[in-house]
């Protein structure tokens, strides 16, 4: 073939085909290029949102493989030559002509051929859809990268990991507050939250948190062991101060309770009233309060400046016995005595008023109401009418005969045996109606001419006809 | 590759052409589709079958043709006591030295028509095969040449099935073209009544004789055929063949078996017949379309599906024209 020849095929013939299959390769190039861009725009749209991480550099990462793979695509759909032949072929009705130009010279036919082919129209192409859809990938795109990402989610096998290291956070900051924090544990804490935030939290990092952990539970057990004994050194202290305090208060009240209940008995009414009041204000709220609505009462009455009247005697007397249970109760000393008391104080008291406060029982209170005024027997019971007479006796069997028994000395048949045996030592004041009498270990042994209170010297005189 | 033809080339051969089909279509009026698949079989140098109804002047259009090419005409009547031999000839006791002699048969002309082809016993047809692909013919171990050129014109008729014996597929796929011979209407009958006494077709004036028939052999022969569009050929006729991945649906499912390498043959000799017929120095795409048919649909073996479908050959060539492109992608 002449290079002459040639020279025309390729000025008429190839370029109009070389222009029909650029024409043609534009519409396969922009199709080629739908799926790589659609797998760039939501592949890169799923790392922004899900990563968070390094989008432009992984942007441009997968923008390269996009164009890789659409140059590769465009390239394995291209139209060749061969095939924009047969189309321009076609569109210039060269009825296989111009397919034979480029084969072999066509001679006299040429100048036929050039005339088809200079009046060769481009095929039609339809560029709208593909273009459309990359133009849509490229607006998912830019969407995709103008909305702002979603607050960065933890996978799920470092969530656990964030929960631990929160859990050493809150052990950190709890003995944090007992002792100036580790430098060296903050440095740990620190780098675990590091690990975790790039996402290699590993086995052995694990082990690194429950090594702290373990750090921190020692701390805070030694802290809270130090914090106890701390508190029980101060409770044992205030105990201490509190019972020094209640037992001097108890003391004071208990003397003031005795001279008014002397006074009392020495048939100063008034003056004793005005004692016991003085000593229940001092002593209770309850107490003056309650004494206060007597003295109202007599106020009244318009008797000031006469003795009250005996049922009020007999009131004002067991409202001092209460108070002064009360008192032996929370400030009670020798509860031991106290307890044994209880046990004989219901057999040994008949005719024995060697308890320093008698219960509230009947023959105490006949006894006490013999005397015509006050009496020793006092407490809780409700107020009765006084007897007296044979109601008020004492019961007979209560001072029958009784031996001694052996090694006592004296005469066993003799009366007088009575008063070696009984009252006992450990003679108390028993229990009545459920409330607990003091058994004032002092001065308890009531028989004992110098440990009895002068109020009792006449109770004693009264029934023994006896000195004391 | 020998230069393309002249356009003083192709203009001469369009001539001759032209008048050869002018003439067949005094002979058979009305039938042009018949008479330029006739044609271009004759330039193709292939056979051709011709089926139709008895009466459309099937065995006249064999006869014009001979006469308009000036070619050694034989009418052969198949019918079903005929013999190998009584075809192909026979060596025969002879003279005073009593010598085998062959007496050649019918067969040894360059036009031969063969009427009522499915008539005969398939023995005798078969002794067809080797003259109309070798244009040679065996006799007792001698090969005897068939004159050049060597046609075989044959007919058969549609509908008598009694009696007959369909042609197998080795002899089918010999013919070039199977042609069917349609109906003719009433303007054409009137035309005939009015033109012809007695029905007697025109007495024609040969065209050509054996040496121009060469000459425009030859220039069929150089007509060009582009590389895309024998690519285009080759797939139409691998299409055909139901278990080739490029083949349709309609094929896979009607077609039991596809056309052979002859056919692409075939195919390419009587699309350049087609592009010379046209006054083109080569062939086209529309050309393969034009003779895709002729070509196809008597080489095609339909399956039991489209019988009972009732689709043609004819018509499964064109749904394969339809699914085939003229351009592969890639």
């Amino acid at each position: 073939m002449a290079a002459g020849d040639e020279r025309r095929k390729d000025a008429v013939i190839l370029s109009r085909v070389r222009r029909v299959r650029r024409r043609l390769n534009s519409v396969v190039e922009l199709e080629a290029a739908v799926v790589p861009a659609w797998c760039f725009a939501t592949a890169l749209a799923l790392w922004r949102f899900a990563a968070q991480r390094w989008v432009w550099q992984v942007g441009v990462a997968m923008a390269l493989v996009a164009a890789a793979v659409w140059w590769w695509l465009a390239r394995r759909r291209a139209v060749t030559l061969a095939e924009a032949a047969v189309v321009a072929d076609r569109r210039a009705g060269a009825d296989g002509l111009l397919l034979t130009r480029l084969e072999v010279p066509v001679g006299a036919w040429e100048l036929a051929l050039n005339q088809r082919v200079r009046e060769l129209t481009l095929p039609p192409i339809d560029v709208r859809r593909p273009a459309g859809l990359v133009m849509l990938a490229a607006l998912f795109l830019a969407v995709a990268l103008w909305v702002p990402a979603p607050k960065s989610t933890t996978r799920a096998v470092n969530a656990v990991a964030a929960e631990k290291l929160d859990d050493l956070q809150e052990k950190r900051d709890a003995v944090a507050r007992e002792e100036p924090a580790d430098p060296a544990l903050e440095k740990e804490l620190q780098r675990l939250r590091e690990v975790l935030h790039d996402g290699t939290f590993d086995a052995a990092d694990w082990e690194a948190a429950d090594q702290l952990a373990q750090a921190l539970d020692q701390k805070a057990r030694e802290a809270a062991s130090e914090l106890s004994r701390t508190e029980a050194a101060a409770k044992s202290l205030e105990e201490a101060m509190g019972t020094a305090q209640n037992a001097d208060a108890a003391t004071r009240e208990r003397d003031e309770l005795e001279q008014a209940l002397m006074a009392l008995s020495d048939g100063a009414a008034t003056d004793g009233e005005q004692a016991m009041n003085q000593a229940l204000g001092e002593s209770s709220p309850q107490g003056q309060n309650g004494q206060e609505g007597q003295n109202g009462h007599q106020g009244q009455n318009g008797q000031p400046g006469h003795g009250p009247s005996k049922a009020q005697v007999s009131d004002l007397r067991r409202a001092l016995q209460q108070r002064q249970q009360q008192l032996a109760q929370r400030y009670g000393q020798g509860t031991g005595q106290q307890q044994a008391g209880r046990g004989q104080g219901q057999g040994e008291r008949q005719g024995q008023p060697s308890g320093e406060q008698g219960q509230g029982r009947a023959d105490g209170d006949t006894r006490s109401n013999r005397r015509g005024r006050g009496g020793t027997g006092h407490g809780w019971a409700p107020p009765q009418e006084l007897t007296f007479g044979d109601a008020a006796q004492l019961d007979p069997d209560r001072l029958k005969f009784e031996r001694l028994p052996e090694g006592h000395g004296g005469d066993a048949d003799e009366l007088w045996g009575l008063r070696g045996a009984n009252p006992r030592p450990t003679s108390g004041v028993p229990v009545g109606a459920g409330t607990s009498v003091v058994a004032s270990g002092s001065r308890a042994p009531a028989t004992r001419e110098g440990a009895v209170l002068p109020r009792n010297r006449e109770l004693i005189k009264r029934y023994f006809d006896t000195q004391p | 590759m020998p230069d393309l033809l002249t356009p003083a080339d192709v203009q001469s051969a369009g001539e001759t052409i032209s008048m050869l089909q002018r003439g067949l279509e005094q002979v058979l009026i009305d039938q042009q589709t018949v008479v330029a698949r006739v044609v271009t079989a004759v330039l193709a140098r292939g056979h051709v079958l011709l089926e139709g109804l008895p009466g459309l002047g099937k065995t006249e259009l064999c006869k014009g043709l001979a006469r308009l090419l000036s070619l050694p005409f034989k009418r052969i009547q198949f019918t079903p006591d005929l013999l190998p031999g009584d075809i192909t000839g026979t060596y025969v006791i002879e003279g005073e030295r009593r010598e085998f002699t062959f007496r050649p048969g019918p067969l040894f002309a360059s036009l031969v028509l063969a009427d009522e082809i499915n008539r005969s016993s398939p023995k005798t047809q078969s002794a067809l095969l080797e003259a109309m692909q070798e244009r040679s013919v065996t006799v007792l171990g001698h090969t005897h040449p068939l004159p050049n050129p060597f046609f075989v014109l044959a007919t058969q008729n549609p509908i008598e099935l009694e009696g007959t014996y369909p042609l197998p597929e080795a002899q089918l796929d010999r013919f070039l073209f199977k042609v069917n011979v349609p109906a003719v209407g009433a303007k054409t009958l009137t035309t005939l009544l009015t033109q012809r006494v007695r029905g007697t077709p025109p007495a024609l004036q040969p065209v050509l004789d054996v040496d121009g028939l060469q000459t425009v052999f030859a220039l069929v022969d150089r007509v060009h055929l582009p590389v895309p569009v024998a690519d285009f050929i080759g797939r139409l006729v691998e299409a055909t063949h139901p278990e080739a991945g490029s083949a349709p649906e309609q094929v896979r499912r009607l077609v039991r078996y596809g056309a052979s390498p002859r056919a692409a043959l075939a195919m390419a000799s009587s699309a350049r017949a087609t592009a010379l017929a046209k006054g083109r120095p080569n062939v086209g795409f529309d050309d393969v379309r034009e003779v895709a048919s002729a070509v196809l649909n008597h080489r095609l073996v339909l399956s039991y599906e489209a019988g009972l479908e009732k689709v043609s050959a004819a018509q499964v060539v064109e749904q394969l024209l339809a699914a085939v492109p003229e351009v592969v992608r890639g």
